[in-house]
């Protein structure tokens, strides 16, 4: 793949980010449990449910009366789906449903992604998805390879499938990179999944947003003015 | 505690006035139930007089009620906007910002957004007043026009919706401004003095009198205070001259300190009482010359000891002495209000001139219990229950109208409680008293009142543009349309007469608490949770003597600190460095050994050997250990105040926001630890299996972290680290060692193992590399520079290991987003707060102003003149705004940009230096104009804003390139329109979003902190995700019966 391509590719999936990150958990889940059942992986399926189950979108946090705190995640961005290379050394029946659940997991929690077009699945992936009807530029795939795909810094984080020694130096690649740090989401453990199964790892794929509102801000807090008023007995 | 019924004793006003003062300020957070046991016997009726209130009040009701022309004006529009409905709200919305935004656009925009939500439609026809249906909104209008088109659609907001969108735009607005218009002619007696004047002669006629207040908001600039006091003379003059020749009482003039000086406030006390006083004096003597008296009205409480004193200086002026005309407000809802009136009263019995003396509930009560909660003070300035208040005023009333103070004190009762007036009635003994209401209500009240008894009225009265009047009368809709409210039920037919004549002091007395259990103290703000961090209130005497008590031992102090390894502090091999304040550089504060790499190996040691016994330690235990050490370092509040100040340069509000934030961080964790570590989660795995998780510690960690909050930043991340069972190596930015030594001296004092924490004094140049390049290194939680944050993830990656967590919080390129619906005045304090404070060393300080070029005419004079107001100096002094910046490095790169600016950009304004500011590293605070966030290649650490002005057709263009800049820390919006708010804060890619308010100083577990892109990887500092990133999660599978059998790969075996 020539650098122009996955250049083109890059600027598609993010012109494509904010209204596929837009449409909500529900809406982007729903698209994606379409694909999934194309697929027919137990994994992905897990996934879709963990994440709709425990990632609400919205917190509301606590705080003085007359101003509204709530934490909301959204995508981090453009995410490179990537895996060893050629899956030389890996068992593809071991691997493809990691890549197809970091896959998933990536667009479940709005980013776009360009996923690396490793072997026959990966194309099937991306063909389930543009079935179900997800956004076509959200995924693009390309051909590009891992060492590609790292340098370039407008990916916000890698979710990457191979052995430790690969986690290692593609880590080492990305922190050579200038610009943001890129977040290295590796599963390495093709037997357990332990990174994919882990509580923590949807949440490596989204970034917090803090809002605060002065509700007060036209002249005075109405909630706290009936509480002052508000009988107990 | 002062004895309240003491007050009524004959010889209680003749002590000395000192004696008197002392009893105010201590009372100004007082426990509020101890204190309303005093107040009650003073507030509760004898048996005749509870008949005859009783009797009195029921009367005034129902005649009230019989009167058809009761429910007007303001009343009739509270009860069919009532406040808890979204139309009540909006309107009040619509109300306070259509008039003053100055470009049609935005004008429509907004309309759009408060009709789209609303359900107007309900309201139509549900009330009899003209007022409402006809004059209000130009709502008849629109809803007729929405009933033609209702089959089309059922939700009635959408049909507004569209209507909106279909008619002519410039019609509807024409329309909703000719409504606004109308309500701020009910609202304001006059657009002028002259045009007051006029309207108010058919009241003045049937008996009443004025009191002219020409509002407005506070002033922020001198030009404006400029324009006020011109104001307040003309208005003088004008009253003055009244050809009026009536029997009714001359009018007298209301005002409002805030508005004739920009710096009316605690710490700035002697412009107060010097060039605002002069001003004030000349005030009088005009006033004077013409016989028309000034009242001075009540502002927010931590104003209240400051205006008593700057009315002293005044009223004992030979200007004022002899006339008996200089009056003041009182606030009945302070509980500082009883001794104050007795100071007032001693005051004028001292002197013999009569002070005239308006008692009022108080017209800030949520805005008091807010600051308080975000302050997190010791308690409440006022009142917490509607009917402590009610009973507070009768019990002030009391001592007002009592025989000692006649002569003395001309008590004006402020009130639109017919239960209250009823009161007053009967508690007097005599006739030299007035009542006073608002214009626009109690019409019907006192109206009755004036017929039926032989008692002055006055009305106070708004006068000025409609515009500018607004906002604050929305302030006064909103009190007043509270459901609980006396306005609200008195023209609520529904509501019983007997519920409304209830006597304050009985119900309050039928409560379990005398307190109101719904509004919890500020300490109490998390529940069972956590305590809340506590700060102290520099602007009221009681509360700032005490704390400056507490920081003075400090303020000579000179610190020692190095690495401490082991627990054991290091000095061999170290090298020494002398510490200097960054705002003096003649005041030694310490001196600090730096640690060289030989010390990182050491440290590594111990703390690889500690983890193991730390990371089994029960969570429980680790979390008490965080608790005992925020407990210590509330004990130490003093010590590290003054560390605050003289090794960070900080001033008395950082100094205590920095601390309260690291107490915060502390009980947090420890809270989130206990929450994320105590038990195992149990799920079931996708191939059936069940899969046990628990947490544990990563291992060794390591902290880097800033100077701009030395104490705050340096302990987040090692407490998180520590609750989550890791053992953390310390490394402070080398500038505030001394505060970092402090705090690790109180977390072994804690019972945190010395294995556990080691901290390492030093140079990031020597000490980063060894320590991020270690394989025993299992996380690194960084606070600093882009350009750092890249060096540490290289030097971890290059360690041919596992990657391992990087958590890094790192630069900002801040904006601030306004378009025209936006108030000026609110805008500016928070930009200049959001800019300045801490001198713009805040990663979350403003950097790029955007205003829409309808509005930045206006805006930016306000905010030179704000910036002229600002003082910058030594942080010790209550006085300083804003202090110096860290060191020479940081000032000259300041330095280097300020005057690349002076070359490309044009100046706005800088805040002038102090006259020895080269004895420290100062910037003077400056703001540039310039065209656009490209401008800036880099974040400028500093004081220093850019304002860029945008078209509104022209805001998704500026959001671009916003997010273009990479960054994406806070950023801050200032609009009334929701709908834009929400596209901004949608579209903007920043960590944290900040609507109508300044953007700095997010609070933990409140406002969980961090950026995204080149800002940061988070997760949020203190949030709910925070913690976790410091821990592995262990899992354990235990295989379903089914796969027993059955060893089939759950995986799809199709790919």
């Amino acid at each position: 793949m020539t650098n122009s391509t996955l250049a083109s590719a890059i600027k598609t999936a993010e012109s494509a980010w904010e209204g596929w990150n837009a449409l909500g958990l529900t809406a982007r889940t729903k698209l994606l449990y379409i694909a999934a059942e194309e697929l027919n992986q137990p994994l992905v399926n897990w996934l879709l449910a963990r994440i709709t189950t425990t990632m609400p979108e919205t917190i509301i946090l606590p705080g003085p009366t007359g101003e509204a705190n709530s934490l909301r995640w959204s995508g981090r961005g453009l995410i490179g789906i990537c895996a060893e290379k050629a899956h030389n050394t890996l068992p593809q029946e071991a691997c493809n449903p990691a890549i197809a659940a970091q896959l998933f997991t990536a667009l479940a929690t709005g980013n776009v992604v360009v996923l690396q077009a490793s072997n026959k699945y990966t194309h099937r992936l991306h063909s389930a998805l543009l079935n179900a009807g997800v956004t076509p530029d959200a995924v693009q795939i390309s051909s590009a390879s891992t060492e590609e795909l790292a340098g370039c810094e407008a990916f916000h984080a890698y979710a990457f499938c191979g052995q430790n020694a690969d986690v290692i130096a593609l880590n080492a690649q990305l922190a050579q990179r200038d610009g943001m740090l890129a977040q290295l989401i590796s599963e390495t453990d093709f037997d357990a999944y332990a990174t994919l199964t882990s509580l923590d790892y949807p949440w490596r794929f989204v970034t917090e947003s803090t809002l605060s509102v002065n509700t007060t801000a036209v002249g005075g807090n109405a909630t706290l003015l009936e509480l002052g008023g508000k009988s107990d007995s | 505690m002062f004895k309240a019924t003491d007050i009524l004793n004959p010889g209680f006003l003749d002590q000395p006035l000192s004696q008197i003062w002392e009893l105010i300020s201590p009372l100004y957070a007082v426990d509020e139930a101890s204190w309303l046991t005093e107040l009650l016997p003073l507030a509760m009726p004898n048996a005749n007089e509870r008949q005859q209130i009783t009797l009195g009040a029921t009367t005034l009701i129902e005649q009230v009620r019989a009167d058809d022309g009761a429910i007007h004006m303001i009343d009739a529009l509270l009860l069919e906007y009532s406040l808890d409905t979204h139309e009540g709200i909006l309107l009040m919305c619509l109300a306070e910002a259509l008039m003053r935004i100055p470009d049609a656009e935005t004008a429509d925009a907004l309309i759009r957004d408060k009709l789209s939500v609303a359900d107007w439609k309900a309201h139509l026809q549900n009330s009899d007043s003209l007022f409402v249906n006809a004059s209000t909104w130009g709502l008849l209008l629109t809803g007729k026009v929405v009933s033609l088109d209702k089959d089309e659609d059922g939700e009635p907001s959408n049909v507004i919706n569209r209507l909106v969108n279909k008619m002519s735009e410039p019609v509807i607005r024409k329309v909703m401004n000719q409504a606004m218009k109308i309500m701020g002619h009910q609202f304001v007696l006059g657009r002028s003095i002259k045009e007051a004047l006029k309207r108010g002669r058919s009241d003045r006629d049937k008996g009443y009198t004025y009191s002219f207040d020409m509002l407005g908001e506070a002033a922020l600039t001198s030009q404006d205070a400029d324009k006020y006091f011109n104001d307040y003379k003309q208005a003088i003059t004008a009253v003055g001259k009244d050809k009026y020749e009536g029997s009714a009482p001359i009018p007298t003039i209301s005002i409002k300190l805030s508005a004739l000086h920009p710096r009316y406030e605690a710490s700035q006390k002697s412009r107060v009482l010097g060039e605002m006083s002069d001003k004030l004096l000349e005030l009088i003597r005009h006033a004077r010359s013409l016989n028309v008296g000034i009242t001075i009205d009540a502002e927010e409480a931590d104003r209240l000891e400051l205006s008593l004193e700057l009315f002293q200086q005044l009223y004992q002026h030979k200007h004022t002495r002899g006339w008996g005309e200089l009056g003041l407000v009182i606030q009945a809802y302070s509980k500082r209000a009883l001794p104050v009136l007795a100071w007032l009263a001693a005051l004028a019995k001292s002197q013999g001139d009569r002070i005239p003396l308006r008692l009022v509930k108080g017209a800030y009560w949520d805005s008091e219990i807010k600051n308080c909660q975000q302050r997190g003070l010791s308690g409440y300035p006022v009142y917490t229950r509607k009917e402590a208040t009610d009973t507070a005023y009768l019990a002030c009333a009391r001592f007002l109208l009592s025989e000692n103070v006649r002569g003395h004190i001309y008590p004006q009762f402020a009130s639109h409680n017919a239960h209250t007036v009823a009161s007053v009635i009967a508690m007097a003994m005599h006739d030299e008293f007035e009542f006073q209401r608002l214009h626009g209500m109690g019409d019907s009240l006192y109206n009755t009142v004036l017929k039926t008894n032989n008692v002055a009225v006055r009305i106070y009265a708004p006068v000025g543009n409609h515009k500018d009047l607004l906002p604050y009368l929305v302030r006064r809709l909103l009190e007043n349309g509270a459901n609980s409210s006396f306005v609200h039920r008195l023209v609520d037919a529904r509501c019983p007469i007997s519920e409304l004549v209830n006597h304050p002091a009985d119900v309050l007395a039928s409560r379990e608490s005398l307190a109101n259990p719904y509004i919890p103290l500020p300490v109490e703000l998390f529940g069972d949770e956590r305590k809340n961090s506590y700060g102290y209130n520099i602007e009221v005497d009681a509360e700032w003597n005490h704390f400056k008590a507490l920081i003075q031992p400090f303020m000579k102090t000179t610190w020692q600190a190095g690495p401490i390894i082991n627990g054991e502090v290091i000095s061999i091999h170290t090298t020494e460095h002398k510490k200097v304040a960054p705002y003096d550089h003649n005041q030694s504060v310490g001196q600090v050994n730096f640690a060289n790499a030989s010390h990182v190996d050491l440290a590594l040691e111990h703390a690889e050997k500690a983890y193991p016994a730390w990371r089994d330690t029960p969570v429980t235990v680790r979390a008490q250990a965080l608790e005992r050490l925020a407990d210590l370092l509330e004990a130490n509040y003093g010590e590290f105040m003054a560390l605050c100040h003289r090794e960070a340069g900080k001033t008395l509000q950082d100094g205590i926001d920095e601390v309260r934030e690291a107490v915060d961080f502390c009980r947090y964790y420890a809270v989130q630890a206990r929450l994320a570590m105590s038990e195992t989660e149990t799920l079931q795995n996708f191939d059936d299996s069940t899969l046990e998780i628990s947490r544990q510690g990563r291992g060794v960690f390591v902290c880097i972290s800033p100077w701009n909050f030395p104490l705050a930043i340096f302990l987040g991340p090692i407490t998180a680290a520590l609750a989550a069972g890791n053992t953390v190596i310390a490394k402070p930015a080398e500038q505030t060692s001394l505060i970092a030594f402090r705090a690790v001296q109180l977390m072994l004092e804690a019972g945190i193992p010395a294995g556990a924490i080691q901290l390492l004094t030093g140079e990031g140049a020597t000490l980063g590399e060894p320590l991020t390049s270690d394989k025993r290194v299992a996380g690194v939680a960084f606070t600093g520079s882009t350009g750092t944050a890249q060096r540490i993830n290289r030097s971890l990656a290059k360690r041919q290991a596992e990657p391992v967590p990087f958590i890094a919080e790192t630069g900002g390129q801040n904006a601030m987003l306004i378009d025209s619906t936006c108030l000026p005045e609110q805008v500016v304090r928070d930009v200049v707060r959001s800019a300045f404070a801490s001198a713009g060393q805040r990663c979350s300080a403003l950097r790029v102003l955007f205003i829409q070029k309808d509005v930045a005419d206006r805006i930016i004079p306000m905010l030179r003149g704000a910036m002229q107001e600002s003082t910058v100096g030594n942080p010790e002094y209550h006085q300083t705004d804003i202090g110096p910046v860290i060191d020479k490095r940081a000032q000259a790169g300041l330095l280097q940009h300020i005057e690349n600016m002076n070359k490309n950009a044009s100046l706005i304004a800088q805040t002038p230096l102090p006259f020895d500011a080269e004895k420290g590293t100062f910037i003077a605070p400056s703001a540039f104009e310039i065209s656009g966030i490209e401008r800036l290649s880099e974040e400028q650490f500093g004081p220093i804003l850019h304002v860029v002005r945008y078209k509104a057709s022209e805001l998704d263009s500026i959001i671009d390139s916003i997010n273009d800049s990479g960054f994406g820390l806070t950023l801050g919006v200032h609009t009334r329109n929701e709908t834009t708010a929400n596209h901004i804060a949608q579209r903007v890619r920043a960590g944290n979003i900040y609507i109508n308010r300044d953007q700095v100083g997010a609070v933990v577990g409140v406002q969980p902190f961090g950026g995204q892109g080149l800002s940061g990887t988070g997760p949020k500092a203190g949030g709910p995700h925070y913690l976790k990133r410091f821990t592995r999660e262990v899992q354990s599978v235990k295989a379903s019966s089914s796969q027993k059998t059955n060893t089939q790969s759950p995986l799809n075996d199709k790919a």
